[in-house]
């Protein structure tokens, strides 16, 4: 709709353009007399006429869509064709309105039928670049709404699974103590239900509280805590302030099954996992410290971290850019794993906080 | 008919305790210990001898293989796992037993009467001495796939650089063991050291030929041949002539 408007107008422009600047140039050269206003007005109208006409060829021969190469031979021996069209209408038309016989053809056919070849060439060029210019913007925009969606499928990929082997494995648990501890085991089940439910309900959202987030992890680690019993040990250091402050679903939840999955697991005797969150008006800082040794070289197995590591990395690039952070590394005989994530807090927010 | 012995291997006090009590119904199965890893685990099956051992793959340390693997004296496994695509694919691949946690009782009542049939069928080949006879299994694992091997199944073992490969059916997985202790372990009434290379199952020859300086060339299993060194030949000739 809109275009067609532009189109119009740059169809009517250009041609009166056109006539006027001939009226100029004419200006001494010839007699200004009615034919010849009249002669300027059946050209305009031939010439608009005309190119419409060449427009609908274009279009229906579908030339706007072919490459440069084959466009060039195509389009050339049209637009003679046109000039020789346009020169045949416009003696008609001086004949009509002189009601002068004048000699067709000769040199001034030729020359005339180069000035209006020049013509439909000039109107194809701008005709062609502009519709180039359209279709370059609208692939830019089907591009950009493309590399959106594709950021929306791959985020919804990385908001990390939950392990199945720690499913069943709490089942498992639970089944031991139904005999044994009937409270517990119902305990048990209403925790694994909660984990199931958020993880469902996860790819809807894009952004939770950090409370939120650790609800799962608490419920997480109590039933990790239920199969390795006295193995795992757990240490919650949360600032009351960060509490409210936003985290993408899952993301906490992810790392600290690592460092039950290839920490805690894999050590006989067990060990830590200690959670520390803090804030300034900027950031929110977790700090997860686990027992165990971090193997870089584990992310190339595909049994191993390096999905859920790599993930959390692609995953707060494609949230935050390079604002948001994730870093792993050991420690102490600990295993350290920071994350960043930028909050966008408002000043008033920011005093509620402190 | 004798109990069968056996021993859970399962880092989760729970689930040893959950398939205990699983298994209490099954008369046939007498648990006789229980371990909480690859270590433990090493230690009680060589004093105990157990039939049959129930394996959680997945345990701190060392996995499940890791631990089949040590093993000189295999006894029957029945896998227990959760969740594991890795083992479930060796599984799968060479139709092992495993149970899926938490455990189906008619699944675990299958599993127990397969054991129950080899172990009757299996003639009793424990000798304590601790040298394999034909009738033991090993586990072999090599990459991805892993198998329990009956020694009278395989042709021959090659020893390449620091492995040896192991020839049985139509397969060559590597172990990473040297050739001469191997030959301490395997019974010699079977298994014969043909040369600097190569042990071989006396049992799967089917012609030999005299070759260079008095050595043989035997065949196996129609296309392979193996060189028997003239020292060697002569200690053939010496068990088989009575």
């Amino acid at each position: 709709m809109n275009t067609k408007f532009l189109y119009w107008i740059a169809q009517v422009f250009g041609w009166t353009t056109y006539i006027v600047l001939t009226i100029i140039l004419n200006i001494g050269a010839k007699e200004l007399n009615t034919d010849f206003f009249l002669t300027m007005l059946a050209v305009w109208v031939m010439g608009i006429s005309l190119s419409q006409l060449l427009r609908y060829f274009y279009v229906d021969q579908g030339w706007l869509d072919l490459g440069i190469k084959k466009i060039i031979p195509r389009v050339l021996p049209t637009i003679v064709v046109f000039g020789i069209a346009l020169e045949f209408f416009y003696y008609l038309s001086q004949f009509i309105i002189t009601s002068d016989p004048v000699a067709f053809g000769g040199n001034k056919f030729f020359s005339e039928t180069i000035s209006w070849f020049f013509l439909f060439l000039i109107w194809t060029l701008f005709y062609f670049s502009f519709h180039f210019f359209q279709n370059y913007r609208k692939e830019e925009i089907k591009n950009l709404q493309w590399e959106a969606s594709k950021n929306e499928i791959e985020l919804n990929r990385l908001r990390a699974q939950l392990n199945p082997h720690f499913i069943f494995n709490s089942m498992n648990t639970i089944r031991a103590l139904v005999d044994d501890n009937p409270k517990k085991s119902k305990e048990n089940i209403t925790k694994l239900s909660k984990i199931l439910r958020s993880n469902l309900l996860a790819e809807k959202k894009k952004f939770i509280t950090l409370e939120e987030e650790l609800n799962l992890v608490k419920d997480y680690l109590d039933l990790e805590h239920s199969r390795f019993e006295e193995r795992l040990n757990i240490i919650y250091n949360i600032a009351p302030n960060t509490s409210k402050l936003s985290i993408p679903p899952m993301m906490l939840q992810t790392l600290v099954e690592n460092s039950i999955k290839h920490g805690i697991s894999q050590l006989p005797k067990g060990g830590t996992v200690a959670i520390k969150t803090s804030c300034d008006y900027r950031n929110l800082y977790i700090e997860i410290l686990n027992s165990g040794l971090y193997q870089p070289t584990d992310s190339l197995q595909p049994n191993s971290s390096g999905f859920g590591l790599s993930g959390t990395v692609k995953r707060l690039e494609l949230l935050y850019g390079a604002k948001g952070v994730f870093e792993i590394y050991n420690k102490n005989n600990k295993v350290v794993s920071n994350l960043i994530i930028p909050q966008n807090i408002n000043d008033e927010h920011y005093s509620d906080n402190n | 008919m004798m109990s069968i012995t056996a021993i859970i291997i399962d880092d989760e006090r729970l689930a040893r305790k959950e398939l205990t009590s699983l298994l209490a119904q099954h008369r046939k199965i007498e648990i006789i210990d229980e371990a909480a890893n690859a270590e433990e685990a090493l230690i009680k099956i060589h004093e105990k001898r157990p039939n049959l051992i129930f394996l959680d793959i997945q345990m701190p340390g060392k996995s499940g293989f890791d631990l089949l693997e040590e093993l000189d004296y295999v006894p029957e496994v029945i896998f227990t796992t959760a969740y594991d695509e890795y083992a479930l694919k060796a599984f799968e691949v060479n139709a092992l037993d495993y149970l899926l946690k938490p455990i189906e009782d008619d699944r675990l009542r299958d599993s127990i009467d397969k054991v129950c049939e080899k172990i009757d069928i299996g003639e009793p080949s424990i000798s304590s001495d601790g040298i394999l006879t034909e009738n033991d299994q090993v586990f072999v694992k090599d990459g991805e796939k892993c198998w329990f091997i009956t020694l009278k199944d395989v042709r021959y073992f090659e020893s390449v650089g620091n492995y040896v490969k192991v020839h049985f059916d139509s397969n060559r997985p590597m172990i990473l063991k040297s050739l001469n202790n191997l030959e301490k372990k395997l019974d010699s009434k079977t298994f014969f050291r043909a040369n600097r290379k190569h042990i071989i199952n006396l049992r799967w020859i089917q012609k030999s030929e005299t070759w260079f300086n008095g050595g043989l060339l035997v065949t196996v299993n129609g296309e392979e041949t193996i060189e028997i060194s003239r020292r060697q030949a002569a200690k053939l000739k010496d068990m088989m002539s009575l």
